[in-house]
């Protein structure tokens, strides 16, 4: 897949779950190839939801998704081709070794690299002997991701898969992630709530609140466009609470002060929850 | 060749804990039978004069028969406990080994994982179940063979290949039962998506499709069994049903005949007489009492096709999951 070709789409996209609660509501959105992207938004935002519908688990209510140009509902297995997939919780196999996990890995997927994903869980001295729950939970996770890595396909959808480790372990996992997207030209949609682990790896921000898209830009751009005003401003997106406990503003433009990535997001959620409240 | 003893290794490894538990179960109860086989073999063998199954109170046992004859009852006794309870090992194996072919991947959140990985579930799903048929073959094949082994020593004069002796407790009929209860299981662990609940359930889907199955093989032998007299010499075959063939022709069932308090006198061969001057005199007949059977000389044709049925039925359910795997969400 070629850079910026869409790799990813969802149109008009709507999710609702048993009759009532509405996952998604009404997405469009087109990721380009090459790059991770960090899809970041609170709890129940609808970011899993977002990434099931992509990878065949959800059924979209409304509107369509595409996977390198193919729909999970019409061609499951011709989308699955495309995919690696690391779940919330990467649950391995109770009676199974880390080294048994990458054999089934390659009974499932034709042409599943196991040696390729054998370095990769070698270089982080996860041994191959151990039972997949006897591991930590980072190590689990670097498990799951070696098995989508070992896939060896062109885009990789990451459910939330830090939410449950410490800092190292997401620290580490990032880079392994970050140099393999790299190194092998993939693309990476990395679901997280933790902005300050995804600054340093992601090259695009989705924000992503109230099952709608918030923000959709590079990570660079949205730190270039947006700043912080003490005060209220013409050009301000919403206020929110400061550490300090004081209001600030964040500004589209020129405000008092450069504004960091976890002020963009947040800015954006406050005015996804006030546009909310308002509806 | 070795992808597929790969495959066997992994799920094999899965499963192991279940897998070894019924896997001593079969055995114990296996290698009992066997004892008791080898007891009453041993027993016939040391006292072929004994006919063991004449009634004591009626016939004078040849000398030293009696404390044979009594062995020979108790041992008999033992084994037909085994037969008579086997079914429970086809419908048991079978929901145990099926129940968490889909429903421990959606339980403990691996489905994501073999779900993604693979690009197919039924391709994925088709292969677990190829694995948990070779285990419910391999469990219950044995056994289903001691079962016969077991009735022949306990029928020591009947040949058992042309004989409804012990039928439906011994024999393949066994193994297609696993593969019902297989089939169950897989199918109501996919659409529960937790063990334990799909097998509580699975236990009673598969009651209701046994007795389904069995009534619907009930029907067609019945098409297909012939009027005979219990004197008749037809091996040991199998009683489907009885009735009352009236002098004009028509036939009634024993309710209908019997019902609205119609009496009659029998004689040995089942004719009916309205009084028992007439039955004394073999005069006047009313109707004649019959039976329908099925000849012994077609037990290995009629026990294949009920066991092709209840397979069969188990297959379908297969299927069935298999539509159910493709559709759910993998939690």
């Amino acid at each position: 897949m070629s850079a910026g070709e869409p790799v990813l789409e969802a149109r008009e996209l709507a999710k609702r779950y048993r009759r009532k609660v509405w996952a998604l509501g009404g997405i469009d959105l087109v990721l380009p190839a090459g790059g991770i992207t960090a899809l970041v938004g609170p709890n129940a935002a609808g970011k899993s939801t977002l990434i099931k519908t992509w990878v065949g688990f959800e059924k979209p209510t409304r509107g369509s998704v595409r996977v390198g140009g193919i729909d999970p509902w019409k061609d499951r297995s011709a989308a699955l081709a495309k995919l690696g997939y690391v779940p919330q919780s990467p649950s391995l196999y109770d009676g199974l070794s880390v080294e048994d996990h990458l054999d089934l890995a390659r009974q499932l997927r034709p042409g599943f690299d196991r040696d390729y994903a054998r370095n990769r869980l070698a270089q982080l001295d996860i041994p191959a002997d151990r039972g997949g729950r006897e591991l930590s939970g980072g190590q689990q996770a670097q498990v799951a991701l070696a098995l989508a890595l070992g896939t060896r396909a062109p885009i990789l959808l990451l459910d939330e898969p830090l939410a449950s480790l410490d800092p190292l372990a997401r620290r580490e996992f990032l880079h392994v992630l970050t140099d393999a997207v790299r190194h092998d030209g993939a693309t990476a949609l990395l679901s997280s709530h933790i902005v300050t682990d995804v600054e340093q790896s992601c090259d695009r921000l989705v924000v992503l609140g109230v099952g709608r898209v918030l923000l959709h830009d590079t990570v660079a751009d949205a730190m270039a466009a947006h700043s912080i005003s003490s005060t209220e401003h013409p050009n301000a997106v919403a206020s929110f609470g400061a550490p300090d406990g004081s209001r600030i503003w964040l500004v589209r433009g020129t405000g008092d002060r450069s504004a960091t990535l976890d002020e963009v997001v947040l800015g954006y959620l406050a005015s996804g929850r006030s546009t909310a409240a308002a509806a | 060749m070795s992808g597929a003893l790969t495959w066997a290794r992994l799920s094999f490894a899965q499963q192991r804990w279940e897998i070894l538990l019924l896997g001593l179960g079969v055995a114990v109860a296996t290698g009992l039978m066997l004892w008791l086989t080898s007891q009453l073999l041993g027993i016939t063998a040391l006292h072929p004069e004994c006919d063991f199954f004449l009634n004591e109170d009626e016939f004078a046992l040849p000398a030293g028969c009696d404390v044979a004859s009594q062995s020979f009852g108790q041992a008999y006794g033992n084994a037909e406990i085994f037969l008579r309870n086997g079914w429970l090992f086809g419908f048991g194996v079978g929901l145990v080994v099926g129940v968490p072919l889909v429903a421990r991947d959606i339980e403990h959140g691996t489905a994501h994982l073999a779900w993604t990985l693979g690009r197919s579930r039924t391709r994925w799903l088709l292969r677990r179940i190829a694995f948990g048929a070779l285990v419910v073959a391999v469990l219950l094949g044995g056994l289903a063979v001691v079962t016969d082994v077991l009735g022949a020593a306990m029928q020591p004069s009947d040949d058992l290949s042309r004989s409804f002796h012990f039928e439906g407790n011994r024999g393949v009929i066994i193994v297609a039962r696993g593969i019902l209860a297989l089939g169950v299981g897989v199918l109501v662990g996919a659409i529960l998506g937790r063990q334990l609940p799909a097998l509580l359930l699975g236990l009673i889907v598969t009651g209701l499709m046994y007795a389904a199955v069995t009534f619907a093989v009930g029907r067609w032998n019945e098409s297909e069994a012939i009027e005979a007299w219990y004197d008749q010499d037809l091996g040991a075959p199998l009683f489907v049903g009885s009735g009352v063939r009236l002098a004009s022709g028509e036939r009634l069932s024993m309710g209908e005949f019997y019902g609205d308090g119609q009496e009659a006198f029998q004689s040995d061969d089942g004719q009916l007489y309205a009084t028992a001057v007439d039955a004394e005199a073999e005069r006047d007949p009313i109707g004649q009492e019959y039976i329908l059977v099925i000849p012994g000389e077609r037990y290995p044709e009629i026990m294949a096709r009920a066991s092709l049925v209840t397979a069969g039925a188990g297959v379908v359910l297969m299927f069935g999951a298999a539509v159910v795997t493709g559709r759910r969400r993998p939690t």
